[in-house]
């Protein structure tokens, strides 16, 4: 049983009960919950895309522990192709549920500990690699959701996790048994844990030789006693719950906005088997980099690419409900729009093209490190423009409209219908506002911004992979200019 | 090593190895009748954490449920409070498991056993 159905998906949901808080309060069933239905929900959809003929070679790999066909989400890349296809994955799930793909962190992590873990076992002589491949094996053959904590609270930016006054801001070590370990703290800004079954845990960046009980790395079941779920909440949370079910009244209205928690490690038990990293410092920072590297080629280049794609589409049907979709400024943006999301998709295909083996013997394919950081930098500031874009062709309605549901009302609505009839009628006007509102006036600016990190990691990013020298003596070159003589300071002696 | 499992940890990772290939088998003894659940190896020493050491059963947040919990080389005995039915406590494994990554499977060759019983 390789592959599940959505169907299949949604009926382990019911028996998976995390403990979930949302707004005030905790969540018995993830489906009864709006908030959380709509999360549970995208993962669905991606599960249904994987049984769609059409999208067979973007969505099922062959995996390479089993041979079995295997969801893309659970594969680990082993040639080009495999990252090719993987950052098409993460477009079409982008275009299929404008929301997050919830297994596609996971799928990076995966990748990263498949990448770093046999390099430990190689260097170290650990185990590390034959535990994951066991677990990987697990999580294939049942077709499970899994997705990806990385992020640390952090609390103190000028401190080091062992600074901090308060320890639980980087998830650490409490506990070393024969059996496994326990640990505690928080991840936070973790996309659809609530909704998987099982998180891949990864520290939150680079650590010194001091700071071993932060370098952790697991795999934790969804309903693992000690770990809770508080949920992100705000207005677009408040909208879902108001609504219920009428879910038409919303701007993504199955899939919603993007759902993130704070998980918290309340003292949780991990055995043995289910741990990858545990105390080797120096591999820490690799296995967030081999993550980074992954997931901004995937998040950055791919994933925003189709949400740009659905934007575009909303705009021009707005500009077209308006009667204005030939004026040439309106073109122009719309064609400003898709210069700057097909720029950063081409990024994503050339740091798959360019990716290669890391490290040398493993097997695993990681993108292009440069290629990568670019598709994400780009569309960090390209997304903005686009949003704007969106928000200029759709107008103010997009923020000023009323609801749709007050159309119907026998005593406005006719009003209503008279107020925004255009080259279309008011509920299609309405509608596509409402959609525009959700990306334009919603949570995914900021998001697209710090997502797979913020701006500053990429530039930092290039800044390292950057040959400046050499272009530097290129121009040199081309002006003639003789190099720069070493120091004389030995002749002078 | 603290706590109530401390004495059978030794056990339990004896038994881990033996079982090889990366997972556990466990049978779900209700009554008479059995349920088999496979999970990675180290599934039976996370439950057996969770209901001997700290007294909860996975997939339930309410405290006081697990009544008393015993382990003897490879059996977990689970007492659940309240006076359940056969069909309830059956109910309640169905979702504790796979809460905990172990899945309902056919087979018999269990190597760990969990026995439940309703608190009379």
């Amino acid at each position: 049983m390789a592959l599940i159905t959505s169907q299949q998906y949604l009926e382990s949901v019911k028996k998976l009960k995390p403990k979930v808080y949302v707004g005030g309060k905790w969540v018995k069933n993830l489906l009864d919950n709006p908030v959380t239905k709509s999360m549970v929900m995208a993962n669905a959809a991606i599960y249904d895309l994987a049984q769609e003929p059409e999208a067979k070679e973007i969505m099922i790999a062959k995996s390479h522990l089993t041979g079995e066909p295997i969801n893309r989400n659970l594969n680990v890349a082993r040639n080009i192709h495999d990252l090719d296809m993987r950052q098409e994955m993460a477009l079409l799930t982008s275009q299929t549920v404008g929301t997050c793909n919830y297994r596609c962190v996971g799928c990076d992590a995966l990748n990263a500990l498949a990448s770093t873990t046999w390099e430990m076992d190689q260097a170290l002589g650990t185990k590390y690699n034959e535990r994951f491949n066991n677990w990987l094996k697990m999580a294939q053959s049942k077709d499970l959701a899994v997705s990806g904590a990385i992020t640390d609270a952090k609390g103190d930016r000028k401190k080091r996790p062992t600074q901090q006054d308060e320890q639980d801001v980087f998830l650490h070590l409490v506990e070393k048994r024969d059996d496994g370990i326990v640990v505690r703290g928080f991840k936070v800004s973790q996309s659809g844990a609530i909704g998987a079954h099982e998180t891949l845990v990864l520290p939150g960046g680079g650590l010194k030789d001091d700071e071993a009980a932060f370098a952790l790395s697991f795999a934790v079941p969804n309903g693992s006693p000690g770990l809770s779920y508080i949920c992100q909440y705000n207005a677009y949370s408040a909208e879902r719950e108001y609504f219920g079910d009428e879910t038409e009244e919303l701007g993504n209205p199955i899939y919603g906005q993007r759902e993130t928690s704070t998980m918290v490690f309340d003292n949780v038990f991990i055995p043995w088997e289910r741990v990858f990293l545990c105390g080797e410092t120096k591999y820490a920072g690799r296995l967030v980099t081999r993550f980074a590297k992954a997931h901004r080629m995937n998040c950055g280049g791919a994933c925003k690419v189709g949400f740009a794609d659905v934007i575009i589409g909303g705009t021009m049907l707005a500009a077209e409900y308006i009667g204005v979709e030939k004026v040439p400024h309106i073109q122009e943006k719309i064609i400003d729009m898709v210069r700057l999301s097909e720029t950063s998709h081409a990024c994503a295909i050339a740091a798959a093209m360019r990716g290669r083996e890391e490290p040398k013997g493993s097997g695993v394919y990681l993108p292009d490190d440069l290629f990568g950081n670019a598709a994400k930098l780009n569309i960090a500031h390209g997304f903005w423009e686009i949003i704007k874009n969106a928000g200029d062709i759709g107008g103010g309605l997009v923020v000023t409209m009323p609801r749709l549901k007050d159309l119907d009302d026998p005593e406005v609505g006719p009003t209503l219908k008279k107020v925004f009839g255009a080259a279309a009628p008011a509920e299609k006007r309405l509608k596509v506002a409402k959609f525009l509102q959700h990306w334009a006036a919603g949570l995914h600016g900021a998001g697209t911004w710090h997502g797979a990190g913020a701006p500053q990691t990429q530039r930092f990013m290039f800044q390292v992979l950057t040959d400046f020298d050499k272009k530097k003596k290129m121009a040199k070159k081309l002006m003639g200019m003789k190099e720069d003589e070493a120091p004389k300071a030995a002749a002078k002696k | 090593m603290t706590g109530d499992g401390s004495q059978h940890e030794e056990d339990r990772n004896r038994l881990s190895n033996e079982v090889g290939s990366g997972m556990e088998i466990i049978e779900v003894k209700i009554g008479k009748s059995g349920s088999i659940y496979t999970g990675l190896e180290g599934t039976f020493a996370n439950i057996v954490e969770c209901c001997l050491r700290k007294k909860v059963l996975p997939g339930f947040h309410e405290k006081g449920l697990v009544a008393d919990a015993k382990l003897k080389d490879r059996t977990l005995t689970l007492v659940l409070s309240g006076k359940l039915t056969g069909a309830k406590l059956t109910e309640m494994m169905e979702i504790a498991m796979p809460n905990i990554g172990a899945y309902a499977d056919k087979g018999d060759n269990a190597s760990f056993f969990i026995g439940v019983k309703s608190e009379k």
